[in-house]
């Protein structure tokens, strides 16, 4: 407002005052008009102010969203803030409207202006009421009477619709335009905010920049925005060059695989390239495997990435990035296998001789033909055998090593079958004379080959005549003297269950009861020095009819009756009480060598004889754990081989076979183990001191102190495992409450820290060296392996993953040694009447 | 019956409150002012038309006499219409309360009940004054369809209740008359028919105290006790497991042996196979039918907060194809069954939470006649497991042997001696007082065993002990020391009629020498881990037998299988002692495996060793069902006076101040965790709990439920049960008559007396 206006204000409302003293009725009017033109500042304030607000709070809130949105902000000041910045806002925008022209322009005489204007009645004469009546002509009064009379009429009508023409104009328009603006705005920051659009944006934005810097430092390539993914992928297997597939007729060498799987099965010794096609080919990357091995992929000039290995062991790998500022897709996190079949080394089965040991009478034609099968994975290279001809007798024996090969050799249902035929004269033997021969067979695994040795024959020429050979030409190898080991005899087992589908049933049979007389024998043999009962050899020469498994209704029964923790059987014929007493004690009849055939007592007979539980082999209660209790367990074990395996079930006897053996063997061990652990071990004294009895330095050690850790005294493997497990069970075990003193969180996440991730890295290592073995731990092993990945045991896209882990790993673990504890009681016996009433026992005693 | 009430016929009408009088009165007043009124009028009227007042005529006495009749038709039907007025109706005396179970479709009548037909039902629904439904807290009952049926076909005397509290309120309250002005009638009944699967223990003890309440008050008042009868019928079994059984809290090595009962419908009788089942893997299996009950254990491996399952898996029947069942039974996995019909069969899984810990490891003392494997052994099997041993052997005459095994803190006075002892050796000085001190360094003295928990000893050491030594001995077992004797042959010849103490100790058995046929023994334990055929231990030969006293019953702690006791223990004081005949347990670790040799002597050290007096919860009972949302008892042993548990509110048992009990109540379910603090926070000891959700274990909770019921139903007289059960008795009560019928006539009368003003006044 101008000085000048003010002064002709002020004048004009000295004037009016005046003129009030006269005529009330006209200062009213001015005092009216006043309070109009304040009314009128009012409401342009406010309506400036009611436009502007929308405006401001789209503008802090956008603001604000942004500043909260980088952290530039606090969460917490954000509300002060908001406060603040509106009000800062509003005051300044109150201060502009105050300052600006058109509330300036609100005075009195424009509102008389702008009253003439609106008006026609008041005839552009309404600023006559601001003028003195003095200075007034006639003309003037009057029509300053009439103006007065109708502004006052103006007036009053207006106050009736709340002075509508009085009022500054308020624009709705663009009201709700700023109105729909605010409201869109904050959409607008919900939708961003939801959908965290921001950090998306900023994602893409932030790595950018690394890189490019990366780039200007290193090489000048530019990364895409996106995380960095795997375009294309390709494993080519090559199977080692020795391999053939057996499944094609004229056994082709392998072919190359290719797949798009990264799992990988494959068989040991195979070559495999990796090409990758990234989305980003500039950077470096790694292939890692499980055993710790890391390589780079190399870079091709058609932009694939790859990488060659021979694989010799299962595990598990995976690709990564070293750069942590590259952002990789989540074919990065997925963990591949690699499951290696082994080679397998020859095998060799005798056909012909199955006994370890032929012998000749002096005055036959020692002649034999040496059938062996010999089979392998892919192809044997080399087959030799390596003879010994022992000569002489006692301190003169003399040896002569011989390499020998194969005369000739068929295929026979696929499978290589090799003869030899010996001839003993041929060989400059004499009878006396003994052969040994063994056969090694060789493969074409490269680059080391296999070899397998088989078990040595003996062939002798006796100097005496006997009796060895039935009228079948069948070899009953029963000697006394000799003992097929219960190894050969678990051999020989196995090798005729595998045969029982070439051979004939009859000759099946036989062979079963062959194995079964030298299992007896060997029982016998072991017996023997148990102080068993046996008479003598009653048990040679018995073979089976060949009419029987023709009827199955004639087999017998077997009832195994587990007692006692003694397994003893007993063999009920059909429709034959078990305890005959007329076959039932026959035992001591001489049978030595009688061959029943298809006579049925005879196979009663036979079936009584190994059947009937004349004596419990076990009867011997061993007080400890000596080799004799084992060698009883062992003998027990043997029974029933023996049984299984003279009613031709080399299937069922086997279990009873190998476990003998194992008895055997820890009978032969368990002296040693005993004095290792748990001997005495008594201070070391010289020669010196020996006799003389002097006992004084043995005080100087009469108390020993000596500290251990659970943890020293356990596998370190097996602890790491139990460490594992425990973590996995905390993580799916929760616990609700917090009841839980500050310094152990809940793992809710499963984060691992530096230690855990530690052990679980011992536990990787363990089960890796156990893959080879058993191959299932695959499946776990690359779940630790994404643990590792993760860093955390909630793994994302695994939803059995965990319990998958803990059933493999609990398979893992032996069964815990129990804990010691102190007796648990409901009460606390240093309670007055607890004490009491000890007390009250004790004086009753 | 009030003094105010006027009875007429079978009709009531009751007056006893202020407000009813004042009505009466008012009534009155006004119905005598009216009829002068009236009558006035009448006369004004004649005497206005008449100079003389000339008596009235006929038809105006009609006039007059039927409107004052009309008047007082309608003042008495406007009083019967204000004030309470009952008829006398013979309604029966009982309530019925439905429970959860009661009814599962509301399409056909199939009321689930055992003990009642469904037709009995339908008639006692009809019969029943008021019918209580009692609903979860948390469901919103008008929404169950059950409740929707209810109240379509007994609109007027349905009412959801979600407690029991809310019934005896309810009561207590129509006590108090309260009611009366409300018209409703929560009348305390003297019958209640509890249908469905019952209340449980909390809810009946509730309602068994309300009626003591009720009977306490009453018999002050007047001799006669209106007890409230309650009568239960069980609704049908739910399939499933209940009557479970196992420890919530193990020791690392101790096996979880959950057994329980298999529960379904009496009619059915179907197979189900039940496996024990943690992370896919089946522990252990059984196939069960009917109500068998069942066993089934596992081992954990390590400690820890677990939860194995309990899995129920139906069996097809028989008339399916045979193959279906041999490969049920065949199969070990779980998933095969489920191939087998889904439709029919039937799959029910619950949680079996434990709790794993390792031992406290007891700190051990051995002193023995000689070194032996055994006790090498022992020492062994303690030191893997961090325990505290030292043992002291007697290697040659006078000469002792000591070692110890991370030892706390080096007992003072054996290192103070071994200090002396090498002191002395490097002087090489023969001091007679110090060599005496030396060769001291292995007697037992009080301080030695107060510092341990456990004291194993062989007899010749125990007879060859000092006096001082057994004094010490004999004190360290009455203040809680646990003594193992292993005993051989040389105790046969320990003479008992010296009355000192040892004879003492060893007064508690008796020994024997041993019978020849009974040398050979197979020890058993309680949980005694299966053993594999090719793993079964040789049976143990003993040298002396134990027998119990005629007077004690001995506490056999192993016995032999055929009986015998093996190793037996006495309380002594507040210790304890056992005698073991089995000195060659050493064995079992290499011919069986180390885990038996574990359990054995883990089962032997916490049936012998010192209490533990450390402040800790007590577990849990291996029977009871802990849900969610339901208080529980939850107690701690402490020697502490003040020990805190955060979010619980311990309060000090009775008679003792070392055990102090909270409530707790599961906002969830899952694992909680309770700790104890000290003053100053420090964690004295903790323990976690599951606690069910209401879903879990139906069956059992049905059965615990209808256990419960029978229980506090058969503490009613039987004669109630028989009066009540199948013949519904009726009583007398007054019920509101229909004021449809008053307001009729009110109406009535006060509408002819409105036309007859109007027609009066032209």
């Amino acid at each position: 407002m101008s000085n000048a206006e003010q002064y002709h204000q002020q004048r004009l409302l000295i004037n009016g005052g005046k003129d009030a003293k006269k005529n009330p009725n006209k200062s009213a009017l001015i005092q009216h008009l006043n309070h109009l033109v304040a009314r009128w500042k009012r409401q342009l304030l406010l309506q400036q102010v009611l436009l502007f607000l929308p405006i401001l709070l789209a503008l802090v809130s956008a603001i604000l969203f942004v500043l909260l949105s980088f952290d530039i902000l606090a969460n917490a000041s954000a509300t002060a803030t908001w406060v603040f910045v509106l009000v800062t806002g509003l005051l300044a925008k109150l201060a502009q409207i105050i300052s600006s022209e058109n509330y300036a322009s609100i005075t009195l005489s424009n509102l008389i202006v702008h009253l003439n204007n609106r008006f026609v009645m008041l005839e552009d004469s309404a600023q006559l009421l601001l003028l003195d009546a003095q200075q007034l002509s006639a003309l003037e009064k009057l029509q300053q009477g009439k103006i007065l009379t109708r502004l006052d009429d103006i007036l009053k009508q207006q106050a009736q619709v709340k002075y509508l023409d009085l009022s500054p104009q308020f624009a709705k328009r663009r009201f709700a335009i700023a109105n729909a603006l605010l409201v869109f705005s904050l959409i607008i920051l919900t939708l961003i905010g939801s959908l965290q659009l921001l950090n998306t944006a900023m994602s893409w934005f932030l790595p950018t920049i690394d890189t490019l810097q990366l780039a200007e430092e290193n090489r000048p390539i530019k990364l895409d925005e996106t995380p960095v993914g795997i375009l294309s992928q390709q494993v080519i297997i090559e199977p080692p060059s020795y391999s053939v597939d057996n499944n094609t007729v004229d056994k082709k060498p392998m072919l190359k695989q290719i797949s798009d799987s990264l799992d990988i099965d494959t068989l040991v010794g195979s070559h495999v390239s990796w090409i990758f096609s990234f989305s980003a080919p500039a950077v470096d990357y790694y292939i890692v495997f499980s055993n710790g091995e890391r390589h780079q992929l190399s870079q091709h000039k058609d932009g694939t990435h790859r990488f060659q290995d021979r694989l010799t062991t299962s595990m598990v790998y995976h690709l990564t990035v070293i750069n942590e500022d590259i952002q990789v897709s989540e074919d990065f996190a997925s963990v591949h296998r690699i499951n290696i079949t082994p080679d397998h080394a020859p095998k060799i089965r005798f056909i012909a001789p199955k006994s370890t040991v032929t012998e000749y009478g002096k005055n036959s034609t020692p002649s034999l033909m040496a059938q062996v099968q010999i089979s392998d994975d892919f192809a044997i290279t080399d087959v030799i055998i390596l003879a010994s001809i022992a000569k002489g007798t006692g301190e003169g024996v003399k040896f002569r090593d011989q390499r020998f090969s194969f005369d000739r050799s068929e295929v026979i249902a696929g499978k290589v079958h090799y003869y030899k035929n010996w001839s003993l004269q041929d060989l400059a033997m004499e009878p006396g004379d003994e052969l040994y021969f063994s056969i090694v067979a060789t493969d074409n695994r490269e680059p080391e080959a296999q070899q397998t040795r088989s078990p040595t024959k003996i062939i002798r020429w006796l100097e005496a005549e006997q009796s060895g050979i039935n009228a079948d030409g069948i070899l009953i190898d029963f000697m006394p003297e000799y003992f097929k080991s219960q190894r050969q005899i678990i051999i020989d087992t196995i090798e005729l269950i595998e045969d029982k589908a070439d051979l004939e049933l009859a000759l099946f049979n036989e062979k079963s009861e062959l194995l079964g007389i030298a299992q007896s024998a060997l029982k016998e043999k072991y017996g023997q020095y148990l102080g068993d009962e046996f008479s003598g050899q009653h048990s040679v020469g018995v073979t089976m009819s060949e009419s029987y498994s023709a009827d199955k209704q004639q087999q017998p029964k077997i009832q195994v009756h587990d007692e006692h923790g003694g397994t003893n059987a007993v063999i009920t014929a059909v429709g034959e009480q078990p305890h005959d007493e007329n076959v039932n004690h026959e035992h001591g009849s001489n049978k030595l060598n009688t061959i029943s055939r298809g006579d049925v007592s005879g196979r009663m007979a036979l079936i009584n004889r190994y059947g009937h539980n004349h004596e419990d082999s076990d009867v011997g209660v061993m007080t400890n754990q000596d080799p004799k209790a084992l060698m009883k367990k062992s003998l027990a074990n043997m029974w029933q081989a023996e049984l299984h395996l003279m009613l031709s079930a080399p299937e069922l006897a086997l279990p009873f076979e190998q476990q003998a053996l194992r008895l055997l063997n820890l009978a032969k061990k368990a002296e040693r183990i005993y004095v290792k652990r748990l001997g005495f071990e008594p201070p070391p004294v010289t020669e010196q001191r020996r006799y003389q009895g002097d006992q004084a330095d043995i005080l100087a050690k009469n108390l020993q102190v000596s500290y251990f850790q659970v943890e020293q005294l356990s596998n370190q493997t097996q602890q790491a495992l139990r460490q594992f497990l425990q973590l996995l069970n905390q993580f799916s075990q929760s616990v609700l409450s917090t009841h839980l003193p500050s310094k152990q969180p809940i793992k809710l996440s499963g984060r691992l820290t530096a230690d855990e991730l530690a052990f679980i890295e011992v536990v990787k290592q363990g089960i890796a060296k156990q893959i080879d073995q058993r191959p299932a731990l695959l499946e776990g092993l690359m779940v630790i392996e994404r643990i590792l990945l993760e860093q955390q045991l909630q793994l994302s896209q695994c939803d059995n993953c965990i319990t998958l882990l803990v059933s493999k790993l609990e398979q893992l673990l032996p069964n815990p040694i129990a804990s010691p504890n102190s007796q648990e009681q409901d009460y606390y016996d240093q309670q007055p009447l607890i004490k009491s009433y000890s007390q009250f026992l004790e004086d009753n005693l | 019956m009030a003094l105010n009430d006027f009875v007429i016929a079978s009709y009531r009408l009751t007056i006893n409150s202020p407000l009813h009088w004042v009505i009466v009165v008012l009534a009155v007043i006004s119905l005598v002012i009216s009829c002068w009124l009236i009558y006035q009028g009448f006369t004004r009227e004649l005497s206005n038309n008449l100079p003389k007042k000339a008596p009235l005529r006929f038809r105006q006495k009609a006039h007059l006499s039927l409107l004052i009749f009309a008047n007082i038709i309608a003042f008495f039907s406007v009083l019967l219409f204000v004030l309470p007025f009952e008829k006398q109706v013979q309604t029966p005396m009982f309530d019925m309360l439905l429970t959860a179970g009661f009814k599962h479709k509301v399409t056909n009548d199939d009321f689930n009940n055992i003990d009642m037909s469904n037709e009995k039902i339908l008639y006692s629904l009809r019969l029943a004054e008021h019918i209580w439904l009692l609903s979860d807290e948390n469901d919103v009952m008008e929404n169950q369809p059950l409740y929707q049926w209810l109240v379509t076909n007994y609109r007027d005397k349905v009412f959801v209740i979600n407690s029991i509290q809310v019934l005896t309120d309810l009561w207590a309250s129509a006590a108090t008359k309260n009611t009366q002005l409300f018209g409703l009638n929560h009348k305390v009944p003297s019958l209640i028919q509890i249908l469905g699967d019952g209340l449980t223990r909390a809810q009946w003890q509730h309602l068994a105290a309300f009626n003591q309440q009720k009977r306490v008050q009453h018999s002050s008042n007047t001799a006669q006790s209106p007890n409230i009868e309650f009568s239960f019928y069980a609704s049908k079994p739910l399939t499933g497991v209940t009557n479970l059984h196992w420890r919530r809290q193990l020791l690392l090595g101790q096996a979880l042996t959950v057994t329980g009962q298999l529960q379904q419908a009496f009619t059915a009788n179907r197979q189900f196979q039940l496996s024990l089942v943690n992370n896919n893997v089946v522990l252990d299996s059984i196939i069960i039918a009917g109500n068998e009950t069942f066993s089934l254990a596992a081992t954990s491996k390590i400690p820890g907060l677990f939860s194995y399952q309990l899995i129920l898996t139906e069996l097809p029947k028989k008339q399916s194809k045979q193959g279906f069942k041999n490969q049920a039974i065949a199969s070990n996995s779980l998933t095969n069954l489920n191939v087998l019909n889904e439709k029919t069969v039937l799959k029910i899984s619950e949680d079996i939470a434990f709790s794993v810990a390792t031992g406290n490891k007891p700190r051990v003392l051995i002193k023995q006649s000689a070194p032996s494997f055994e006790t090498r052994r022992l020492k062994q099997w303690l030191s893997q497991t961090g325990s505290k041993v030292q043992t002291i052997s007697k290697i040659s005459k006078n000469k002792w042997a000591q070692q110890q095994v991370n030892p706390v803190t080096l007992n003072a006075e054996i290192s103070d001696n071994n200090a002396a002892n090498t002191k002395l050796l490097s002087q090489g000085s023969k001091n007679t007082a110090q060599g005496k001190l030396l060769g001291q360094a292995h007697l037992l003295t009080q301080r030695l065993l107060a510092e341990h928990d456990f004291l194993m000893i062989d007899s010749r050491m125990l007879l060859s002990l000092e006096q001082t030594e057994v004094d010490a001995l004999y004190r360290a077992v009455k203040q809680g020391l646990g003594l193992l004797i292993n005993a051989d042959a040389s105790l046969l010849q320990f003479n008992h009629s010296v009355a000192d103490k040892r004879s003492q100790l060893l007064s508690l058995f008796t020994i024997t020498a041993v019978d020849e046929s009974l040398s050979r023994v197979v020890a058993s334990w309680p949980d005694k881990p299966v053993q594999d055929v090719s793993q079964t231990i040789t049976p143990q030969t003993i040298s002396i037998v134990i027998s119990s006293k005629k007077h004690q019953g001995i506490n056999s702690l192993i016995q032999s299988t055929t009986g015998q006791t093996l190793v037996a223990k006495q309380s002594f004081g507040l210790g304890t002692v056992a005698i073991s005949t089995l000195n060659q347990t050493h064995q079992w670790a290499l011919q069986a495996t180390p885990a038996l040799y574990s359990h054995y002597w883990q089962y032997l050290f916490s049936a012998i060793s010192r209490s533990q007096n450390s402040t800790r919860w007590l577990s849990s009972k291996p029977a009871m069902l802990a849900l969610a949302n339901q208080s529980q008892d939850i107690c701690l042993i402490s020697p502490l006076e003040t020990v805190y548990a955060p979010a619980m509110q311990l309060s000090s048992y009775p008679l003792s101040k070392h055990k102090k009990c909270a409530l707790f109540s599961a906002h969830q379910a899952g694992w909680f965790e309770f700790t104890a603090l000290t003053e100053k926070q420090v964690l004295l000891a903790k323990q976690a709990r599951y606690f069910y959700g209401n879903n879990k274990f139906l069956a059992w909770q049905q059965a615990i439920k209808h256990n419960a019921s029978r229980r506090y139903e058969s503490e009613a007289p039987t004669a109630n049960r028989v009066l009540s059960g199948r013949e519904v008795n009726a009583a007398a009560t007054y019920r509101q008559i229909n004021k449809l019928y008053l307001w009729l006539i009110m109406f009535i009368s006060l509408a002819l007396l409105w036309l007859e003003r109007k027609w009066h006044a032209g």
